[in-house]
């Protein structure tokens, strides 16, 4: 059998067992590129493109020892990491001998059979199973965290109490104290910059000299113009649509 | 019936929005440039405001004057555009009418003949008389007369058009032209009028002018469906859309108005009834038979008149077609008893002559105008007059018709057809478009005139008599029928009338039939259809005692126990009275809702014996769970939902008085089930625990066992709300450990005070009681603004809403105020609950399930149809929301406007003005629905790009439409088939079919099903010590399903039933195929001739290998 090639990558079979006629096409080659990677050493590193969803790490390097011992297997970080979808995933496998990989090229079909892949009924039932927690260890996690918090609580406290008057005499403004600094938070500030928006139109004569009420009387028929266009929008987007056939 | 390609849909639905934008575009783009190119030479240099004209100045304060605002003008301008009528017909038709012209002059004059005459005559060579006799006697009249008259046929005396369309108000697209012939004298006698010969003499000069004038079509049809007058209907050309209908009338002043008066007889004999008393007969008036002679006496006169008032009023002749155009959609001009458009037109004319309308107003002003008036008047109650009438004649006509509106001779009631049910139910429809018109919302123009308001639709309960036509005797006295003579079935149907309002009482608030006539040769068979609409009062309709008079009140109460038979009996209330009353009993809120049906059927069945269909509540049928019997009295979803929400508040009360460090304020719910819009809410009853699964920190475990899967419990979500405090630690992780330790310390007070059973676990707290499960979880705003948090720049705090954050806001503290909401919507609109219920088991079973329209989205939807000025009167039933729902659906232009779904009127008007005006702006960054709400400051946080997707509103649309078809004929009696079919999915079209092994559906029982004989019995719930919390929440093929979509949804969509679905759909992507080798574009594709194809085999595979022992096989289209 030929194996199929394109742009350097080698197209690899990926059955659930031998006796199946339907596959998935792996697309792999051997790992290069300029500088160096530690997880991914040059020469023992295989780049496996169109893994399917449901296969893990550890389902990989199941399958893949069947070629030479492997060392590890990593998946490509998605760029998108939205929890709710999963989709086909590329990774590396590193080999701990250069023959195993040589082998691995020179494959044309890799078998899932001896991999356990748990999946359909029973995976759900396990999956519901594995969530339900003992409340007496859950307590327990919880005492502890809290504990370690508190530590770290206090030690914080104490040295920031150590640093509210510096080297130089200069106080530090918290926001405890007598006279508390306005807390930098961005809302303030443009709470702030309203306020003095408000502050300044109110101090404006409005309706005082003649070219203001001639101003105000042009704006209202601007106005009027501008809902009258409006709805001539809105008219001609219901006209395009069909809407006026009242049968 | 839904049997269109979906593949075809979604693309069809992608092209199609493409498209549209850009043409609007094109159109606004086309218009500016103009505007521009001529406003050059009028702007001054130098500034950027164009000077506005004084033409421009006048329009828009005329705007501002004589109409609503600026869109309902360009509306209504626009929509006359629609109806006006083409020139090309008008032409086509003005040629047609001198032709004819020219034949009725040219009319043979024939030889003189009489009626007994009328046979076919065999004879090779006929004369022209023998010809006319021997078409003629293809017509059999069914009119007798008690003489054998002569006829003298002769070419007519004059010829004219008249009725709306001559004063230019009558709207298009189809021309409908009246004409009227005046008969000649020599064809008449002084007597005529009596004992119907003119009526005979009139029908047989129809079958003149039809032997001898020119049109494509030709047949007799009924002038407004009055069974004594027919008319010649005519098409003239090839032209479907021009309609002709010729009026014989007689000569000029040949019979004088007077003698038609509605204290005169004209009838004198047996001509329609056999068996009469002679010395009755000859006594009693002829109301009816007057009017309809009186309609042809006076057609010339009144219609002369009414063109010189309206003739040079281009305004009200608009306003004419708009008010057709209203009534049209209405379907109240429809059958016998109708608002017609000529009686309107004539009100019109009454309004300019009382100057409630003059010749200075808009069209806009005109209309409103006129529905004020109706809106005001009650016609039954106030006579009026076209000319000058006395009195005495006044009086006369008022002791016998419902509706008296004197033409200008003052002889002829103009509405002496109209049904007074009819004039009710206008006067309403009146009151609700003055209304629609000052709400000033954008949709009122389209709810006013450019929705159609289906007969059907209008009612809560449609009674179709029709089987039992013709309709019996009843017991109405001789008299009474003899002054109606010719028209026997008004009578009837009023006395069917009569009787179920007395039955109903105070239960309906409209009662009105629909009579439809048609043309026939036999005088019994005029009546083809009869319907009954009742619309029913939703605060009376529903109780259960029909209080009837004291029994003191010996013979009001001996009245009432014959009328209501074996039901009455005699009872004494709480007050201490005693009176006779029917007691009608009900457990259920289905039940109570079933006694408006009930009493219709007494009446119908038990008393007049009469055959008849009533649809009123044969969809609830959807709502009720067939394969689970409760252990409490169960109508539909309503009163599961009922008991979990009774069960809820006491758990919830519990929660509040625990001591915890900080006080629970609040425990709200937010599942569906506690609003009573889940068809397929948890049932509570006592769960036996499975046979051989174990339990593990006092939770059952899942496994599998001989049955299958264990019955799918569904989880009741809630909320609980703490005090404020500024206590929480500024450290995520903590706040959420806290959080834990709350729940932890409800659960263990819960197992102390109460011995109640809960679980805890990181985010969530499940607690058993009374047979359901509850799940709680914490409201901490300290735990949103934690994640939240972050640093500008300047190194200022900021706070950056993420999709974690938005989801937690929107969950726990925006949907319980949508929830409080809907209850409350609920509580003042009982039929909300169950009529959601029906709309989620049908777009669920049109295979569209959460993933494409969530559950609260549409929640949402129909709670803003309860919420719009709907055109309708409340939905008192389910079934009736669920067909407003449909059309609804099918005529929501979300791609043009959001949905509004303003609980308590919270949004004020300006609000919504503002928010709809930046929906606008920003339409194609906004999700497809969008919804706008004050719960959620307009952001639409229900609905996003993709869910609902456009293509799937669109499925939607189409599905309802084709539902809402077939429904509406099934309603009106066109059609007749089995309503599962409207629940079951059409499998075409898909690309691959998974099927379910049903044993693995833990929702198997929430199926639609008709056997009865598979029904499990639940049993009450015990409570017990130390109770395992049971199996909840697990449905493996739900599971099954989100794998699947997480997995592949890039490359497909998948359609399951979540109700008990045992099949899954799947479409391929349909952009999703073939593609160039790149790193990119390998994602499960396989590579064939050096090109990338989706590996379609490998993915069925996957499927099996996924779905191990929960597919039962896949099938490949």
């Amino acid at each position: 059998m030929v194996n199929k090639q394109i742009n350097n990558f080698k197209v690899m079979q990926l059955r659930y067992s031998s006796k199946n006629s339907t596959y998935h096409e792996l697309f792999i080659k051997e790992h290069s590129l300029r500088h160096k990677e530690e997880d991914k050493p040059l020469g023992l590193t295989l780049f496996v493109l169109n893994i399917p969803p449901y296969i893990t790490e550890a389902h990989m390097k199941d399958a893949f020892s069947e070629f030479g011992n492997i060392a590890s297997v990593k998946f490509q970080e998605k760029e998108t990491n939205d929890k709710r979808r999963s989709s086909f995933n590329n990774g590396y496998v590193v080999f701990s001998k250069r023959s195993g990989l040589l082998k691995c090229l020179q494959a044309s079909s890799i078998s899932l059979e001896n991999v356990q892949i748990k999946a359909g009924l029973s995976k759900y039932i396990e999956q519901y199973n594995n969530s339900i927690v003992n409340p007496e260890e859950l307590q327990k996690e919880i005492t502890t965290y809290m504990k370690g918090l508190d530590k770290k609580e206090q030690k914080k406290d104490k040295s920031e109490s150590e640093m509210e008057v510096d080297d130089d005499g200069w106080t530090v403004v918290t926001k405890k104290g007598r006279n508390p600094g306005l807390a930098r938070k961005e809302s303030v500030t443009i709470k702030l910059e309203e306020k003095m928006k408000e502050k300044s139109k109110k101090k404006e004569l409005k309706n005082f000299y003649t070219f203001q009420i001639r101003e105000s009387k042009m704006k209202n028929v601007i106005e009027l113009r501008k809902s009258y266009e409006e709805a001539k929008k809105k008219v001609a987007l219901m006209k395009a649509s069909r809407k006026f056939k009242p049968y | 019936m839904d049997s269109m390609d979906e593949d075809e849909d979604t693309q069809e639905a992608q092209t199609s929005l493409v498209l549209k934008p850009k043409r609007a575009k094109n159109l606004l783009g086309n218009k500016l440039k103009k505007v521009k190119y001529s406003d050059m030479s009028e702007k001054p240099k130098g500034k950027g405001i164009k000077i506005p004209t004084a033409e421009e100045l006048n329009n828009l304060r005329e705007t501002e004057n004589l109409y609503n605002n600026n869109l309902f003008r360009l509306q209504i301008s626009e929509l006359l555009k629609e109806v006006q009528i083409k020139n090309k017909r008008k032409t086509s038709f003005k040629n047609w009418f001198e032709s004819f012209k020219e034949s009725i002059q040219s009319m043979p004059e024939l030889d003189d003949f009489t009626l007994s005459e009328i046979k076919e005559i065999s004879k090779k060579k006929r004369t022209k008389t023998e010809k006319f006799i021997n078409s003629v006697s293809k017509y059999p009249c069914y009119l007798k007369t008690d003489q054998d008259l002569t006829l003298k046929l002769n070419k007519p005396e004059e010829c004219e058009c008249f009725g709306l369309q001559e004063v230019n108000a009558s709207p298009g697209p189809s021309l409908n032209i009246n004409i009227r012939v005046n008969m000649p004298r020599s064809y008449f006698n002084v007597k005529d009028f009596v004992n119907n010969r003119y009526l005979v003499k009139r029908f047989y000069y129809l079958l003149y002018i039809l032997e001898n004038v020119d049109a494509v079509k030709k047949d007799l049809t009924l002038h407004e469906d009055v069974p004594l007058l027919p008319v010649l209907n005519l098409q003239p050309t090839d032209d479907v859309k021009i309609k002709v209908n010729v009026y014989v009338v007689p000569p000029k002043n040949y019979f004088k108005p007077a003698r038609f008066l509605p204290s005169i007889n004209n009838v004198k004999c047996h001509l329609f009834m056999d068996k009469h008393n002679e010395e009755v007969l000859k006594e009693t008036p002829t109301v009816l038979y007057n009017a309809a002679i009186a309609h042809d006496v006076t057609l010339q006169t009144n219609n002369d008149y009414i063109q010189t008032v309206l003739n040079d009023y281009p305004n009200i002749q608009d306003a004419l077609k708009l008010l057709c155009v209203w009534l049209n959609q209405r379907e109240l001009n429809v059958g016998f008893g109708g608002l017609k458009p000529s009686l309107l037109m004539s009100l019109v004319v009454f309004l300019v002559g009382v100057k409630k309308i003059n010749k200075m107003m808009s069209a806009y002003q005109v209309v409103r105008n006129v529905w004020c008036f109706l809106a005001d008047t009650d016609l039954t109650a106030f006579p009026i007059c076209l000319g000058d009438c006395t009195n005495e004649i006044i009086e006369s006509f008022k002791e016998n018709f419902s509706v008296v509106f004197l033409d200008y001779t003052g002889c002829f009631n103009l509405a002496a057809f109209l049904s007074s049910s009819i004039a009710k139910k206008i006067s309403r429809e009146s009151q609700i478009a003055v209304k629609q018109l000052d709400s000033g919302k954008m949709e009122s123009f389209q709810l006013l005139f450019l929705n159609k308001l289906p007969f059907c639709l209008q009612y809560d309960m449609v009674v179709d008599i029709s089987p039992a036509l013709p309709l019996p005797k009843f017991d109405i006295t001789d008299k009474e029928l003899w002054k109606s003579v010719g028209f026997e079935f008004v009578l009837k149907v009023k006395y069917l009338s009569s009787m179920l309002e007395r039955a109903l009482h105070e239960r309906a608030v409209h009662i009105v039939p629909r009579i439809e006539t048609r043309y026939s040769t036999e005088s019994d068979k005029c009546l083809e259809k009869l319907l009954i609409g009742i619309n029913v009062n939703a605060e009376k309709a529903f109780n259960f005692i029909e209080k009837g008079p004291a029994l003191s009140d010996h013979i009001e109460a001996e009245k009432f126990r014959q009328f209501w038979g074996e039901l009455s009996s005699d009872r004494r209330f709480r007050d201490g009275s005693t009176n006779v009353a029917v007691y009608f009993k009900a457990n259920t809120v289905r039940a109570k809702r079933n006694i408006v049906k009930r009493i219709v059927k007494f009446v119908l069945n038990d008393k007049l014996q009469l055959r008849s269909k009533i649809h009123y509540d044969e969809m609830d049928e959807f709502v009720i769970n067939k394969r689970l019997k409760a252990p409490y009295p169960v109508g539909t979803n309503e009163e599961t939902c009922l008991k979990a929400m009774a069960i809820s508040d006491e758990l919830g009360s519990m929660i509040r008085k625990t001591q915890t460090s900080l006080i629970v304020t609040a425990v709200l719910g937010v599942s569906d089930t506690l609003c009573l819009t889940d068809p397929c809410g948890p049932i509570a009853s006592n769960i036996k625990p499975e046979v051989n699964g174990g339990s593990v920190c006092g939770r059952r475990m899942a496994n599998e066992n001989s049955d299958g899967i264990q019955r799918y419990l569904k989880a009741i979500d809630l909320v609980i709300h703490l005090e404020h405090s500024s206590k929480w630690p500024n450290d995520l992780q903590a706040v959420r450990y806290i959080k834990t330790s709350f729940y932890l310390e409800i659960s263990s007070q819960l197992k102390r005070t109460h011995n109640i059973s809960s679980v805890v676990t990181q985010d969530v707290l499940c607690v058993y009681y009374k047979g359901l499960v509850f799940r709680f979880t914490l409201y901490v705003p300290k735990e949103i603004a934690l994640l939240k948090k972050g640093t500008t720049e300047l190194g200022a705090v900021q706070y950056l809403g993420t999709a974690d954050t938005f989801q937690m806001e929107r969950d726990l503290l925006i949907l319980p105020r949508i929830m409080a909401g809907l209850r409350g919507l609920q509580y003042n609109n009982p039929s909300f609950g169950a009529s959601c219920g029906l709309i989620k088991k049908w777009i669920r079973s049109q295979l569209i399930d959460h993933s494409h329209i969530t559950d609260i989205q549409v929640d949402l939807l129909n709670a803003s149809v309860y919420l719009r000025d709907s055109p309708y009167l409340e939905s008192a039933t389910p079934q009736i929301a669920f067909l407003r729902f449909l059309q609804y659906l099918k005529e929501l232009q979300w791609d043009l406007q959001p949905v509004p779904v303003n609980f308590n009127g919270e949004l004020s008007k300006e609000d919504l003005l503002e928010l709809e005006s930046k929906f606008q702006q920003n339409r194609d960054k906004l999700a497809p629905l969008y919804f706008l709400m004050a719960e959620d400051k307009g952001e639409s946080v229900f609905t996003n790009a993709s869910s609902p997707s456009q293509q799937i509103l669109i499925r939607l649309q189409q599905l309802a439409d084709a539902a809402l078809t077939s429904l509406t004929r099934r309603l009106t009696g066109d059609a007749d088939f089995d309503l599962y079919s409207l629940f079951a999915p059409n499998m075409e079209g898909y690309n691959l079919i998974i099927h379910l092994k049903p044993e693995v559906n833990a929702r198997r029982y929430e199926s639609i099903g008709s056997n009865k004989e598979g029904q499990v019995l639940l049993e009450p719930f015990v409570q017990k010590e130390d109770m395992d919390i049971p199996l909840f929440d697990f449905n493996p093929v739900d599971l099954y399903l989100d794998e699947l979509r997480r997995n592949y949804s890039e490359y497909a969509t998948f359609f399951h039933n979540s109700y008990g679905g045992n099949t899954i759909g799947i479409l391929w992507d349909p952009l999703e195929n073939e593609c160039e080798f790149k790193v990119t574009n390998i994602s499960g594709r396989k590579l064939v001739d050096q090109k990338l194809v989706l590996n379609i085999d490998a993915f069925i595979e996957d499927f099996y290998l996924l779905g191990r022992d929960i597919v039962k096989w896949i099938e490949k289209k």
